[in-house]
């Protein structure tokens, strides 16, 4: 798209002027598309969910399965039948059809979904997650959080300060905090019982771990702790939300965000459907599809949605043909992603696959496109230079372009 | 009766001796005329407590208990005291954790029994297997990976098995020639190249269940002519179709394995590397002193790598015993190990130091259910493999949420079991309207209990 404008640019004005204009018009999109976002939610698709039966479908044709699809609230996107409340939000959301990713391998397409990169055992690189802390502001509370059963992709060369305050169960984890804050005055003691030590030898490492300490006593004081009880919720919203595990994360999702924290990771499992594809995600959709639109909703009645970038994705897409025990197996060639919020246009369709789905019809992106268009949202440029561990520079996304559709 | 003839010749090689021993290095000769020239003035030796807990938790793993440090006070002897950690099985136990996570981290990828493998560190250490014999060990591993300890590190570093050998036990990274030419040092793609073929004959293949077999296939090596077999960073080529088993003779007998090995003790004890990233000695990254590393490598060689001997030499020196970094200290002179380094504990050394000072013994179950939280709310592997402080907030948490009760009925007694010291008039008086349980909490807590000084 940005190639065709620049074409169109040159044929009808030509010389230096067309040159002035490319350049003012660059630094328009520039100026236009600098970060504004400020927080993400991640709906994390554990198994790699199948584009075929969710947001791809091609009924009809011999890949096509079981589903139909239905009309959304953007004229330009059809999903399937079972994700009825989803599809009323659909035009503040976009779906990314023309995504291809190299690893198949469930490790190895999780951690290339959290980081951007394949795997190097050697060179480890930090989630999304911590990018997005380590470049959002000072804050008591922590930026990062993952909710269930996470996968726990570290900070790397981020730092221990931006690794995911993980959270397994809201209830424990407020229990834990508020059992800190009563006890606060023993902190306090620790204080000043400890600081005759801390005084006398210099070591920065002392600083950090006392800067630690006095952090956990800012902590159990902020809107986070109350953020994490749901009970403070009125019943009719946690009743929209359901009842189950996922539904209530994104529930408790959308309070953290309110609290203050930058990055959230939510995670339904369950879709390596290997066997018996679509009773599966039938019933996945239904787990999925309240939670998701109630989020959307409750996002965009605050006008939070216009600084959270919400992504749905998972490790890879599912092979469009269906295997021998009506299931669909690894397809990371074409690998689904729905994204929103945050500045990212809503209600479009990016790239196409071919009619029965086998392959990419067209123009691919890769999983660093989809990394640069997430952190640009965040202001960090996708060529950005992170300084790793053992001080050699590297990028933030590799060679990633910000997918111009989207913007 | 004494001639006088033999009393000068007595007199003669006594003289001798003493110019003999004068030419013998040490640690301290070396450091001393460093010193000099760089116009630095080294820290005192630390005190009789302090030294108890540090070597204690050095080669203990923990803090030394109430009776320990009582038995200390009055029988102070340095000497003494390492030879008879070196001894315990403790010992052992202790830092077949400290090499576990230096040589596979915390995780437990590609199906590895990392348990499997610290009993494997722990019985070599044990026995005290030379260090180079537990690398030979280790590269040219085969077997049964639920039985056989050692081939545990190829098996989780079966992705990228030349980068990790020759960064573990070279201290080279060969990371950067993967991908192209290192930018400031010699090695270059080829030389990664040639030395990754090493590896091209081991294979893994499942035989049940739970387990996997580590071997080596032959045939092909057998069919490869001389100059296209593997070759190693000083053009040595196997003769044999062993590659593997080659490879860790190359390895072991290089001068790069003999400084790695030095400089990693060294780091494990001392806080600071000779060079540092202690894994990368490159043109870019050069030892503070040649000369300690030669010395020390070639004690290492001598000893034929007798790892507490090595162990040994480092914590009876002078720059082991220094007092830590007080406020105002340079820069140089931690780099130059004129003041000790502070360092924090390990995860297992916090938990085994925790249970010492509120009088708990913690179950198994306990012990590796608090490592696990506290690694995994890092979110990293390899915690331990530097003594830099990456203790995320939610790791802090879990321990500030550790219920505490006091083991002892007053602040005076309080004190010296947890920090191994009596308190200060000053410390008493904060203590005195406080709850012993609070007070208890606050020292398990601070910073003089949690780093190693």
């Amino acid at each position: 798209m940005l190639h065709n404008r620049r074409q169109w640019l040159g044929s009808s004005l030509g010389g230096l002027f067309a040159l002035a204009t490319v350049q003012q018009r660059n630094s328009l999109l520039a100026e236009k598309t600098k970060g504004v976002a400020k927080h993400c939610i991640v709906l994390w698709m554990g198994g790699g969910p199948s584009q075929l039966d969710t947001f791809d479908l091609k009924p009809g044709s011999r890949n096509g399965g079981e589903f139909k699809s239905v009309q959304t609230a953007s004229p330009a996107i059809r999903i399937s039948e079972h994700l009825p409340k989803l599809a009323k939000q659909m035009d503040r959301l976009s779906v990314i059809r023309n995504l291809s990713s190299k690893e198949g391998d469930h490790d190895r397409g999780a951690y290339t979904m959290h980081t951007g990169y394949s795997p190097i055992p050697s060179f480890p690189r930090p989630a999304a997650g911590a990018v997005v802390s380590k470049y959002a502001e000072e804050s008591d509370i922590p930026k990062f959080v993952t909710l269930g059963s996470g996968n726990g992709f570290g900070p790397a060369f981020m730092g221990p300060d931006h690794a995911p305050f993980a959270i397994q169960d809201a209830l424990q984890a407020k229990s834990l905090l508020d059992d800190l804050r009563r006890r606060r005055q023993r902190l306090s003691l620790l204080n000043r019982l400890g600081s005759t030590f801390d005084q006398k030898y210099e070591d920065v490492m002392l600083e950090r771990r006392r800067g630690m300490l006095s952090k956990v006593e800012r902590i159990v004081t902020t809107r986070f702790v109350e953020a994490l009880d749901l009970e403070k919720e009125p019943k009719d919203i946690r009743e929209r939300y359901g009842s189950s595990n996922f539904g209530q994360n994104c529930l408790l999702a959308r309070r953290l965000i309110e609290s203050g924290v930058r990055f959230v990771e939510v995670n339904l499992d369950g879709w390596d459907t290997h066997a018996n594809n679509f009773q599966s995600i039938r019933d996945l959709s239904n787990q999925l599809d309240g939670p998701w639109a109630s989020l959307m909703e409750d996002l965009s009645a605050s006008g939070l949605i216009d600084e959270t970038v919400v992504v749905w994705m998972g490790e890879f897409g599912r092979t469009p043909k269906i295997n021998a025990t009506n299931g669909r197996d690894h397809f990371p060639d074409v690998t689904p992603v729905v994204i929103g919020g945050g500045g990212i246009a809503g209600g479009r369709v990016v790239g196409k696959t071919t009619a029965s789905g086998d392959e990419i019809d067209g123009d691919r992106y890769k999983v660093a496109d989809l990394f640069a268009t997430l952190y640009q949202r965040f202001g960090v440029a996708p060529d950005a230079e992170f300084t790793t561990d053992f001080d050699s520079p590297t990028q933030a996304t590799e060679d990633g372009k910000v997918i111009a559709e989207l913007i | 009766m004494i001639s006088k003839a033999s009393y000068l010749l007595f007199l003669g090689l006594t003289i001798f001796s003493i110019r003999l021993s004068a030419c013998e290095e040490t640690i301290d000769g070396i450091l001393a005329r460093e010193y000099e020239k760089h116009g630095i003035e080294p820290s005192s030796r630390c005190s009789d407590a302090v030294f108890l807990r540090r070597i204690t938790l050095d080669l203990a793993g923990r803090i030394p208990t109430l009776e320990e440090v009582r038995d200390f006070q009055s029988n102070p002897n340095r000497i003494e005291k390492i030879e008879q950690l070196l001894k315990e099985p403790i010992f052992a136990s202790s830092w077949s954790e400290i090499w576990s996570a230096n040589w596979i981290g915390y995780g437990e990828n590609n199906g590895i029994d990392r348990e499997l493998f610290r009993s494997w560190i722990e019985s070599s250490l044990r026995e005290e297997v030379p260090y180079d014999k537990m690398v030979r060990q280790l590269i040219s591993a085969n077997g049964n990976t639920a039985l056989d300890g050692n081939t545990v590190f190829l098996l989780r570093h079966q992705n990228e098995p030349a980068i990790q050998v020759s960064r573990t036990f070279l201290g080279i990274r060969l990371d950067c020639a993967r991908c192209h030419d290192h930018p400031f040092d010699h090695w270059k793609k080829e030389n990664y190249e040639q030395f990754s073929r090493f590896f091209q004959g081991m294979r893994i293949r499942q035989i049940s269940d739970r387990a996997t077999e580590l071997f080596e296939e032959v045939e092909q090596a057998k069919r490869t002519p001389l100059e296209e077999r593997p070759r190693f960073l000083t053009d040595a080529r196997p003769r044999t179709p062993l590659w593997r088993d080659e490879l860790s003779l190359f390895i072991t007998n290089s001068k790069p394995f003999a400084r790695a090995f030095a400089n990693r003790v060294w780091y494990q004890l001392m806080g600071r590397g000779i060079f540092n990233p202690p894994d990368d000695l490159s043109r870019a990254n050069a030892p503070i002193s040649p000369e300690l590393l030669e010395y020390l490598s070639e004690r290492a060689r001598s000893n034929r790598f007798d790892i507490k001997g090595m162990i040994r030499e480092i914590c009876c020196s002078d720059a082991y015993q220094r007092v830590s970094a007080i406020k105002g200290s340079t820069p140089e002179e931690l780099n130059w190990f004129a003041s000790r380094t502070i360092k924090p504990m390990t995860v297992e050394q916090s938990i085994d130091a925790l249970g010492i000072a509120v009088g708990q013994a913690w179950s198994l179950q306990e012990r590796q259910q608090f490592i696990q939280s506290v690694v995994g709310a890092t979110g990293e592997e390899s915690l331990s493999s530097t003594w830099d402080y990456r203790e995320a907030v939610q790791a802090l948490m879990l321990r500030l949420n550790t219920p505490v009760k006091s083991p002892e009925k007053n602040i005076d007694d309080l004190y010296l079991r947890i920090l191994c010291r009596m308190p200060s008039e000053e410390e008493r008086l904060i203590c005195s309207n406080q709850k012993l349980d609070d007070v208890a909490f606050a020292l398990v807590n601070s910073n003089e209990f949690y780093f190693n000084h």
